[in-house]
């Protein structure tokens, strides 16, 4: 089922992409936010609104990938391990790490 | 075209810099939950005639606004933000040079879950003693433009 704002990530397609991808969570009042690590190195962070209808359009852009490898990660199609891997030929993630 | 929801918009005279046919632009400031964001962007009144009201239709896709007031931070310089209506009801708040984003039922709910999320990433980040590439280059950004803790 499609989100608002046109983006298909609702929140529980967020928070199935950061546990998939290990996050680290920190609650706040009125949001989530998911610190993406890895081999103990901070990576990345999105923001997860609470509340079953709301897009999170901008998870792809903070992750480095477009929305349709977000859902792929989302629908369980892609894994963490693939994703970091992309990240390391990307150039987002250091080869000595 | 979106067309945002109606904003507050202290409206007088002065603040009315150009008119072409309908559209005006306009330098306002909007204020959510007691606090005054400035903003520069060229607005486009939908309905001039209703300058004379407190509330106008604004008609554009964007909005450029400015954080000044964090609720656990003192700010050293404003923090650029940019307001995008995506959808009814939903609208996409993203310090663009930082890379952090929120979405809210409102510009207000976008900004207040956007404050919150970059006080997240501030308090994690400088607890940090390595941090990635992204996370040191917002680091360094939100180090730029945040301050002290304030006092409670």
């Amino acid at each position: 089922m499609g989100q608002k704002g046109g983006s298909k990530i609702g929140s529980r397609e967020a928070l199935v992409i950061a546990r998939k991808l290990d996050a680290s969570f920190v609650e706040k009042a009125r949001h989530t936010t998911a610190f993406i690590v890895f081999k103990g190195i901070e990576f990345a962070q999105f923001g997860i609104r609470r509340g079953s209808n709301v897009g999170h359009p901008y998870i792809p852009k903070q992750l480095h990938i477009s929305e349709t490898e977000a859902m792929a990660m989302a629908s369980c199609t892609t894994d963490g391990e693939t994703y970091f891997k992309k990240m390391k030929a990307k150039g987002h993630i250091p080869d000595d790490i | 075209m979106n067309y945002l929801q109606p904003i507050a918009i202290p409206l007088n005279a002065s603040a009315v810099v150009a008119v072409h046919g309908h559209s005006v632009v306009i330098p306002f400031d909007v204020r959510f939950s007691g606090q005054v964001y400035t903003s520069t962007s060229v607005i486009f009144l939908y309905d001039i005639n209703q300058l004379n009201t407190k509330f106008c239709m604004v008609r554009s896709d964007e909005i450029n606004l400015s954080i000044d007031r964090l609720a656990n931070y003192e700010i050293k310089k404003p923090i650029p933000v940019r307001i995008e209506c995506i959808d009814d009801n939903e609208f996409l708040a993203e310090v663009s040079d930082a890379n952090i984003a929120m979405t809210g039922n409102s510009i207000g709910d976008a900004l207040m879950m956007l404050k919150e999320n970059i006080e997240s990433i501030f308090e994690r980040y400088k607890s940090k003693e390595r941090l990635g590439m992204e996370p040191s280059r917002q680091l360094q950004f939100l180090e730029a433009h945040i301050g002290a803790e304030r006092r409670k």
